[in-house]
């Protein structure tokens, strides 16, 4: 009896809540969120930006969070049917669970909103709000031919190639995306391709070896590289650095601070920068219209097709950043701040009026 | 000490003096009875060296000699102190996040503008990693749990303490020059010589001192021939590792880190009183208890020796990637740590394996991943080679193991 006490407790819990919850909602938004740990955006970012939303439009919502297990958020994609819920935003933790949820939605007559990933099984979710993810790549590919122009590197430019994690479905859209600018000047012998990896789950200290092997391979001759994100891009800097090798134009995304603070010390030609802010306004206006019965078509941007159906969407431009536009695109937007990003060595590469906003004792 | 000696002395005065020749007939002996050594990592290094060298012709030149020996620096140093977890036959899986708090703790406090000096930073990192290994084996020896299920609540713990430490920034520069300095200085080429000729003197100077003292107490001693030959070939080894790294960069100082790791870890493994008893309760734990060992003891410090090289192999790696991400500690670290004291022959049941197991495995494992990084093979390939060469040393380990049993060495 002592053992089961818990368990009781436990479940007499969930139903005060569950009753609570039914009584105060008429309609509900509820965020299913997929994990802490693959990102700090979920949590940090995701979660407030639609709290405030749904806060400001006075509308009931929920978010949770499934921790990375695909179990427990069908589960809560049940509770949240149970709840009242008339709108989900799903962002997905296998294309294969998202599609369950997606059937058990339709069948309670709620709408899905697929928010960043895409399900790419079943019929496919209502809506899908995500970045532009080829587009991404694209940026990264011109970003790289404008830099490699920049720096004056003859023809032929021996470029380097190193993608996101082989499992992740965004990296080989990325890859779609730069491929489409660089692969042409492969092809008319511009540009000389040394070599194209891609790193097991985004792990930076791999990328190291990866791309230490490269440049072994190549004698150590190099003269421009693919990195997929800021993390990636740093393994590149890193290894030339310990080879006494000079930068070379390089690629990246995600406008961390350590990748602005490499733009600004010229160890990185550029990064991709997706404001998580607008991607979440956007889904969550999404959200409100549909749990209000508006019509919404004025937000949707275009269609993408998730194999089976084409999916109403809202897609976001992402914006390339480079050492010209730090202070008009990250600083301006609040997502990064000249304090975070001018300390120690860099302070020296900062621009005057970044110091001059700053607290004298940060810059030293 | 002296009754000790006294012990050891009764127990080999049956044996006799050996010739050279018997010596040899004795090893091959033993080899065929399944005390293999670091056999089959020398030949498994000829067969990779073989393979790869045909495949690309860059495997095989100082400069790849020179990034192979920093690309195994990092899991290397966290092998060592896998080596004393599996001597007692325990397991520690949180030694890859546990790297990544001592590395992200002092990526935190040298992160400017309120950095504190490198000689607290490393300190208290290297601190925080022993202090972790304490609570680790106090919580294993008080509640009498399984080190497989207390490590493996430490690797889903500590990964979250990362996650917390880091925060949003997902990555932080190092720029502290000595931090930096760690896995990327490299020796002039004089100095270089002077370490290598030292070490080898050193090494012949003990030889010598322990071939007196057991002469001068009646024992019996190697053959001079055998002598001789060790400090011979110990010579050539050194000649050629300093000859080939003065050709690229000069010999990293994190290769000497290494050498230094592995006599020290050595000593206290086999002369110290500390590594005799850590190889009796792994040996048969009860049997040590019964003899009056502090069993308990011995499994706690064992954990803060392993929490405190996974934190000195976590600076290491910050060091070479010269930033820590959230991704730290991940990967292939945990895995490859552990399969390299594994593949260089230290038993996974306890009792039996040396420090240098740890070294050997590791050349193995980075071998294989810097002749494949060459190859530019995709992933998936890589992945199964990597489970293959794993498969493969644990087979040979098992084969020697019956070859034991068969012919009663154990």
């Amino acid at each position: 009896m002592l053992k089961a006490l818990p368990r009781i407790l436990i479940f007499s819990l969930m139903l005060v809540f569950t009753v609570a919850a039914n009584a105060q909602s008429e309609g509900l938004i509820a965020v299913l969120l997929p994990d802490s740990a693959s990102s700090a955006r979920w949590e940090a970012d995701d979660r407030r930006f639609f709290a405030q939303a749904f806060e400001a439009a006075g509308v009931n919502y929920s978010i949770v969070n499934a921790e990375g297990d695909a179990t427990v958020q069908i589960s809560q994609a049940e509770q949240a049917i149970t709840n009242g819920a008339k709108v989900i935003l799903l962002v997905n933790l296998d294309s294969g669970s998202g599609a369950a949820i997606i059937a058990l939605a339709r069948e309670a007559g709620v709408a899905v909103i697929d928010y960043d990933r895409l399900t790419i099984e079943g019929e496919g979710a209502d809506y899908y709000v995500s970045f532009d993810n080829e587009a991404v790549g694209r940026l990264q590919g011109e970003g790289l031919v404008a830099a490699v122009e920049a720096a004056g590197i003859p023809s032929p430019v021996r470029v380097a190639v190193l993608n996101g994690s082989p499992t992740d479905n965004n990296a080989t859209l990325f890859k779609n995306g730069y491929d489409s600018v660089i692969n042409p000047l492969f092809e008319s012998g511009e540009w000389v391709e040394v070599d194209d990896q891609s790193v097991p789950g985004w792990d930076n200290q791999q990328a190291l070896v990866i791309f230490e092997q490269m440049l072994t391979a190549a004698g150590g001759e190099i003269d421009a590289a693919i990195a997929a994100n800021d993390g990636l891009a740093g393994a590149v800097a890193a290894a030339l650095a310990n080879q006494g090798l000079p930068y070379i134009p390089v690629t990246g995304q995600d406008a961390t601070v350590a990748g602005i603070q490499r733009i600004l010390a010229g160890q990185q030609s550029m990064t991709v920068y997706k404001a998580i802010k607008a991607e979440a306004e956007a889904a969550a206006a999404l959200a409100i219209g549909l749990l209000r019965g508006e019509d919404v078509s004025g937000l949707v941007t275009g269609v993408v097709n998730n194999g089976t159906n084409d999916i109403p969407s809202v897609l976001l431009v992402p914006v390339s950043v480079t050492i010209d536009n730090i202070a008009e695109t990250v600083i301006a937007d609040g997502f990064r701040t000249w304090e975070e990003i001018c300390v120690g060595e860099f302070a020296a590469f900062c621009p005057e009026e970044a110091l001059m906003t700053m607290t004298p004792e940060a810059g030293s | 000490m002296s009754a000790e000696l006294k012990s050891e002395n009764a127990l080999l005065a049956s044996q006799s003096q050996q010739s050279a020749g018997e010596y040899i007939r004795a090893y091959l002996q033993r080899v065929r009875q399944g005390d293999i050594g670091a056999l089959p990592i020398i030949i498994g290094l000829v067969i990779i060296a073989i393979i790869f060298q045909s495949a690309n012709q860059n495997f095989l030149t100082p400069r790849n000699f020179v990034s192979l020996i920093l690309q195994m620096a990092g899991i290397t140093t966290i092998a060592y102190g896998v080596v004393f977890v599996l001597l007692l036959g325990e397991i520690d899986l949180s030694i890859g996040y546990v790297s990544a708090v001592a590395s992200v703790t002092i990526a935190l406090l040298l992160r400017p503008p309120a950095a504190i000096p490198w000689f607290v930073a490393i300190p208290l990192g290297i601190g925080l990693g022993v202090l972790i290994g304490l609570l680790h084996g106090s919580i294993i020896t008080l509640f009498q749990l399984p080190s497989f299920v207390v490590t493996l609540a430490g690797l889903l713990a500590w990964n979250g303490v990362v996650l917390i430490l880091i925060g949003g920034a997902g990555t932080v520069i190092i720029q502290d020059q000595v931090v930096l300095g760690i896995a990327n200085t490299f020796l002039p080429q004089q100095v270089g010589w002077i370490l290598g000729i030292g070490g080898v003197l050193l090494f012949a100077f003990s030889q010598y001192s322990t071939f007196q003292r057991r002469r001068s107490q009646g024992l019996p001693t190697k053959p001079v021939a055998i002598v001789i030959g060790q400090i011979v070939f110990l010579a050539v080894l050194v000649v050629a590792v300093v000859y080939i790294t003065n050709l690229d960069r000069g010999l990293p100082l994190i290769g000497v880190g290494l050498i230094v790791m592995l006599v020290i870890w050595t000593y206290v493994a086999e002369r110290t009183r500390f590594g005799r008893y850590v190889y009796a309760v792994g040996g048969n734990k009860e049997a040590a208890r019964r003899a009056g060992i502090n069993t308990e003891r011995i499994r706690i410090y064992v954990f803060m020796i392993s929490s405190g090289m996974a934190a000195l192999g976590g600076i290491i790696l910050a060091s070479r990637l010269r930033s820590v991400d959230t991704n730290a500690g991940g990967g292939s670290i945990l895995l490859n740590s552990i399969a390299a004291a594994v593949i260089g022959g230290t038993s996974l049941f306890g009792g039996s394996g040396k420090v240098s197991s740890a070294l050997l495995g590791a050349l193995i494992i980075a071998s294989v991943d810097n002749g494949m990084g060459l190859l530019g093979l995709s992933s998936g390939v890589k992945f199964v080679v990597t489970g293959l060469v794993l498969l493969a040393a644990v087979v040979v380990d098992a084969l020697a193991r019956r070859n034991q049993t068969k012919s009663g060495v154990r």
